[in-house]
């Protein structure tokens, strides 16, 4: 019983690993249709920014060039 | 009906069976020295600062209106007694370094939120589990979304201390189908000195609401020093055997909830207790395993 009742739990974690990925990739791909960008300039944004919110992402894109290339050096200056 | 809801966490899988959508409501009338959710215990909102992640971009000192924030050697330190928790500095914020923690949430809107994995419930065996904080303080509006879920055919869990009016507790189980009962400590002088409250109350309700046909699963939360003695851990088995009770979950003391309490800018009183090695919590295992058929270690 509390065997089964813990690789009940790994197995549903695995589900979760799986749907937050999947979602999340949906998402992204929702963001980038409405934006318009090519794969390469998304992509290269997406992991410029590391790790924020999709409200956020989508704000960056609503910005200018410099205005986000700005924001993106202060993103990389405080990961390093 | 309206509740102050700190955190809606969506495929939980420790917070009962199958994949689960977990409701944090937030305020608690226990300080437990080792809270691992300190954002959980005041019932109004809060300021939460990601200092890691600031940019230094200085949008939250233009948006603030109470000049609340100032720059400090290439910093920006908030002043909390002038904050008021507005926001503007949250919706102004480039790096998701500040968020206010808890907001006003009707019971149709969290059940909205919650109905979106019905399909994932169904499939898992899994629900929605109300936690904390402690969800009995907001028992109104707890019974009003339990009673929502149970006409949805979801399957619900109460995560609770069980410090509450017996009568609440007794509502409440009337539209719960699963109580995840936290039993920290059974001496009363030891329980007050690391929660603040005495635990009479809490053996009161485990005892009247084992005596229902609700289903429960004590939790004992281990803290290295604190309550995992023998003496503490057989006395809890033998309360939990003798209640007809069949489930424990261990849940070993982990530090991930340490950054919280600097985002919230207060200090942690269990900064020096490490979690309990494997060794010893297989022996608190075994203990309980006596006395007791199922025990888990995790949720």
């Amino acid at each position: 019983m509390r065997l089964s009742s813990q690789e009940g739990a790994r197995r549903h974690a695995a589900v979760r690993e799986f749907l937050t990925y999947y979602y999340g990739l949906r998402a992204l791909e929702r963001i980038q249709a409405e934006c318009g960008w090519d794969d390469r300039a998304f992509t290269e944004l997406v992991f410029s920014c590391g790790k924020v919110s999709l409200g956020i992402l989508r704000r960056l894109i609503a910005l200018s060039a410099a205005e986000r290339d700005d924001l993106l050096r202060r993103f990389s200056a405080v990961r390093e | 009906m309206t509740g102050i809801v700190f955190n809606i966490m969506r495929f939980a899988v420790n917070d009962g069976p199958g994949i689960r959508t977990t409701v944090f409501l937030k305020g608690c009338p226990l300080h437990c020295l080792w809270c691992h959710n300190p954002e959980s215990i005041s019932r109004r909102s809060e300021l939460f600062l990601r200092a890691d992640r600031c940019i230094r971009c200085g949008a939250c000192l233009e948006a603030c209106p109470n000049a609340a924030i100032r720059r400090e050697g290439g910093m920006f330190v908030t002043d909390r007694q002038l904050c008021r928790r507005c926001g503007r500095c949250v919706e102004a914020c480039w790096a998701d370094a500040r968020a206010i923690v808890g907001r006003e949430m009707t019971a149709e809107e969290v059940l909205e939120e919650v109905g979106r994995d019905t399909v994932f419930y169904d499939e898992s065996g899994g629900g929605v589990t109300f936690s904390g904080g402690e969800p009995l303080l907001q028992h109104e509006f707890l019974l009003s979304v339990l009673r929502g879920c149970r006409s949805r055919g979801i399957h619900t869990v109460v995560d609770t201390s069980g410090y509450a009016d017996t009568a609440v507790l007794d509502a409440v189980a009337d539209a719960t189908d699963l109580f995840l009962y936290d039993l920290k400590l059974l001496d009363d002088e030891r329980h007050c000195r690391f929660t603040g409250v005495s635990n009479r109350l809490v053996l009161e309700n485990l005892r009247a609401l084992a005596a229902r046909s609700v289903r429960i699963i004590v939790r004992v939360p281990l803290m290295p020093g604190v309550n995992d003695d023998d003496e503490n851990i057989r006395a809890i088995g033998g309360l939990v055997a003798s209640l007809g009770i069949g489930e424990i979950d261990l849940l070993p003391y982990h530090e991930t909830g340490l950054a919280k309490y600097e985002r919230l800018g207060r200090a942690c009183a269990m900064r020096e207790v490490a979690r309990p090695s494997p060794a010893r919590l297989e022996e608190v295992a075994a203990l309980l395993r006596r006395r007791v058929a199922t025990v888990s270690v995790g949720g």
